[in-house]
């Protein structure tokens, strides 16, 4: 026993240093004056996207129910949202509940048909590569009439099959059709869609507000399909990272989210989508009220690309370097107190061909190696740009490969422009 | 470890990574997180204790600006709506706490740069940061703490800070089901709303000091490491407790989360403002609540109530005022001393049924009356049972002695 607990601190401590080292490991950052940097770390360490749980589903019919109104899948498109106001309850619902709670069960009766359990088959190897079968699950939901379902990419990462189960107990063999691992999204088929259900309504999450009410629904555990927990929003805009994943402006809730609800849709009191749940921050592994979904904005920017082309192309600009602070300026006596350095740049890529230049010469600034000489970027298409962060957010949230940006550099002392066409990001 | 076992080992830990580049990684994350916290914080307390919610680590405020500048919005129902409106309208007087190995939260108290928080947040802290919603960075000093009721007050330099007290509520006529509303920085999730119900109302609770805070609010708000200091809203948005304790078995929270209320906030931290600690009234006697088993043992009526005295400190204002413990062992331990020594619950002994006019039905009653009116110094009139017979006993009270 006592041997074994020993291995497990080993295995433990080995997959500690690696969840360290998948951190985010080409750039080199430039010393922080303060410790965030670190403390970023042992947050980012803590939060785990919802593992895909082994367990058999358990799969309870529910009504089906009637449609929403709007099925567009575009954000801007969606004129006429359900009107809130006016969700019909259900004839049969007891006059003793309150009006939120009518409204709660309502939107659970109209949605939940669209919420599907997704069960990934993945064979393991062991040691001597001998097949190991294991069974993963998530959640998913319908997204268009033709079939789509829209799960976390986790949820299916490196399935062999993966079969998705509707509330009328059918368990049905899906196709992968597109993934985007940056964003932990992942499109599946189903060739047929039960009778009555309808996708679920996209809804706008730029516009949430902390405090509103908003509802999970999905498969805890793997156990409990079609599982609601509501909530609030408790927070927007967070930047959450896992391993090598970035999730950008994802929505906080305290609505109880648990491995299984990967993949599940966050929905507004409205019953439209709002966000995808697809992490947890907690030292227990169980919801401690700290859930993170990827918000509609980018299911409504990345599925219908998933969709027609299978990957979703990210705009590559090819460069890494420091975030320059003030005194990191000053330091190596640039004019200047903020901006990109530019320290290295892939081979071949949209920076490099463009002629950006990288470090010349290696220093020593404090205890930190620095690599300098290049190019400090200043501006990008007119606006100043302060943190490589936020740059890369920039390019990932408003640009698509082949868009052009016009760069302000500062080199050997002097102003110059630069136009850089981006790419698309090669695939790993 | 043998031979073999280190074998073992390695092979163990190769197998470990290639099942790590697999689907595993997500759940070996998990296992990590448990190990970190477990590593970090070391064993957990007991489900029946309490933590205090510090975190240990101090992690970055994520995002200081996530406060929406949005209104309106597709806000749709009452609830909702009312939810985004204390929230805008709170968070601004809400601060993340970072004493440098541990963070926490706190609130404006007025516009003179007075902060509230939990004593065990900046207790110690040789350096204390405070970081606004709209991103403000300032040092802040430590102007009074209250180990008992782990309270501190923290100030900062008022000059160029957008200061917006919180309104204070009233946690005395609060009622399990009502809506509550933390705000603060779980984790480090700078300006986290959550939100839940009165679970229970009346709790005591543990300070680190070892003294007991009466009338503590139970809530299933979410409540973790961070939370700290933070406070605990009403419906309308009203601070009616400081977010302090949860109990859980792990460090996150389990719905079961405990504030300090309000009432002591409203005693305690003006002291603190003006000398710079607060002095708690002292009575100087150790009591159990009466119940039918301890009656049957120590031959009361069964249905007594009260709060039985089980033994008197000499030289404190119950001794001097002639307050009466058992005498007669009835051979039953119930509990240790300071010293560890067993308590025997010996019969005969006083019986506490009111103190000035207002009923003691449990030994808390008497704490929650001195936590309410009373000070050092006052003279409080306890309503004794003593063989049966009503007597009142002037108690004048003395300050604490430090545990």
């Amino acid at each position: 026993m006592r041997r074994f607990l020993k291995f497990c601190a080993v295995l433990l401590i080995s997959s500690l240093f690696l969840a360290a080292c998948a951190g985010r490991p080409t750039r080199p950052r430039p010393t922080p004056s303060t410790e965030p940097a670190q403390a970023t770390a042992t947050a980012t360490r803590t939060i785990s996207a919802l593992p895909a749980v082994m367990a058999q589903s358990n799969r309870t019919p529910t009504p089906t129910t009637a449609p929403a109104t709007c099925n567009d899948t575009l954000l801007s498109g969606c004129t006429t949202p359900v009107p809130d106001e006016t969700v019909t309850p259900f004839p049969t619902l007891p006059s003793t509940l309150t009006a939120p709670e009518k409204r709660i069960v309502t939107i659970y009766q109209r949605v939940s048909p669209a919420v599907v359990n997704v069960t990934s088959h993945i064979i393991q190897e062991d040691f001597f590569f001998g097949p190991i079968p294991e069974e993963g699950s998530g959640s998913g939901f319908l997204f268009d009439r033709a079939g789509h379902i829209v799960t976390n990419y986790h949820v299916v990462e490196n399935a062999q099959s993966v079969e998705v189960a509707f509330s009328d107990n059918v368990v049905e063999k899906a196709q992968i059709v597109g993934v985007d691992p940056e964003n932990d999204l992942a499109v599946l088929l189903v060739k047929q869609v039960p009778a009555g259900v309808q996708p679920i309504t996209l809804g706008d999450s730029r516009h949430l507000l902390v405090g509103q009410t908003v509802l999970a629904i999905g498969n805890p555990f793997g156990r409990f399909g079609r599982t609601l927990t509501v909530g609030v929003v408790s927070a927007l805009n967070r930047t959450i990272e896992t391993g090598d994943r970035r999730l950008r402006q994802a929505i906080q809730t305290d609505a109880a989210i648990n491995r299984g609800n990967s993949g599940g849709p966050l929905l507004d009191s409205s019953g439209r989508l709002v966000g995808v749940n697809s992490a947890i921050f907690s030292p227990s592994g169980t919801s401690a009220g700290i859930g993170f979904a990827i918000p509609a904005s980018t299911v409504a920017r990345v599925v219908p690309v998933l969709i027609q082309r299978g990957y979703y192309p990210h705009p590559w600009f090819g460069a890494i370097g420091y975030t320059l602070t003030p005194s990191l300026a000053r330091a190596l006596r640039l004019p200047v107190d903020h901006g990109l350095l530019v320290a290295q740049l892939y081979r071949g890529s949209p920076a490099a061909q463009a002629g950006l230049h990288g470090a010349t010469q290696e220093v020593i600034v404090g205890n930190r190696r620095l690599l300098v000489g290049g190019d400090v970027i200043l501006r990008v298409d007119g606006k100043p740009v302060s943190d490589w962060d936020a740059f890369d957010d920039d390019l990932e949230l408003h640009k698509r490969p082949g868009d052009t940006l016009t760069l302000t550099i500062l080199r050997n002392g002097k102003q110059q422009t630069l136009r850089v066409r981006l790419a698309a990001k090669p695939r790993s | 470890m043998g031979k073999s076992g280190k074998i073992f080992a390695v092979i163990g830990i190769l197998f470990l990574l290639l099942l790590l580049t697999g689907v595993c990684v997500g759940a070996s994350l998990l296992l990590v997180n448990t190990s970190v916290s477990q590593v970090v914080h070391g064993p957990i307390a007991s489900i029946e204790k309490a933590t205090p919610m510090a975190t240990t680590a101090s992690p970055t405020p994520a995002n200081p600006s996530a406060v929406p500048t949005v209104t309106g919005g597709s806000v749709s129902d009452v609830v909702s709506r009312q939810y985004v409106r204390i929230y805008q309208e709170v968070n601004p007087s809400v601060v993340y706490i970072d004493v440098g190995d541990a963070s926490g939260s706190g609130f404006v108290w007025d516009k003179e740069g007075h902060i509230v928080t939990n004593n065990h947040v900046v207790d110690g802290a040789k350096k204390i940061q405070v970081t606004f919603s709209d991103s403000a960075s300032v040092s802040a000093t430590l102007v009074g703490q209250d180990p008992d009721s782990d309270l501190a007050v923290i100030k900062v330099d008022p000059a160029g800070l957008d200061l917006r007290p919180v309104r204070l509520g009233d946690s005395i006529n609060l009622k399990p089901g009502e809506r509550a509303i933390a705000i603060g920085n779980p984790f480090g999730w700078v300006g986290t709303m959550t939100v839940g119900i009165i679970s229970a109302i009346g709790r005591s609770i543990e300070a680190p000091s070892g003294y007991l805070i009466p009338e503590a609010i139970q809530t299933d708000a979410a409540i973790n490491p961070g939370n700290s200091g933070g406070p605990l809203l009403d419906f309308q948005g009203r601070v009616i407790g400081v977010n302090s304790q949860i109990s859980s078995p792990v460090r996150a929270s389990s719905g079961i989360g405990f504030a300090i209320p309000v009432q002591i906030v409203k005693r305690v931290v003006p002291s603190l403002i003006k000398t710079g600690h607060y002095n708690h009234p002292f009575i100087g006697m150790r009591g159990i609540t009466l119940s039918p088993e301890l009656n049957k043992i120590l031959g009361l009526p069964l249905n007594q109530r009260g709060a039985y005295v089980l033994s008197v400190l000499p030289g404190y204002p119950a001794a001097k005022a002639g307050l009466k413990a058992g005498t007669e062992d009835t051979g039953k331990i119930i509990g240790r001393d300071e010293q560890g020594q067993p308590l025997h619950l010996m019969a005969g002994g006083d019986i506490i049924v009111g103190i000035e006019n207002q009923p003691v039905k449990e030994f808390d009653d008497i704490l929650v009356y001195l936590f309410r009116y009373a000070s050092p110094g006052d003279t409080v009139q306890l309503h004794v049972l003593r063989h049966g017979k009503e007597i009142i006993i002037p108690v004048t009270l003395t300050t604490r002695p430090k545990h």
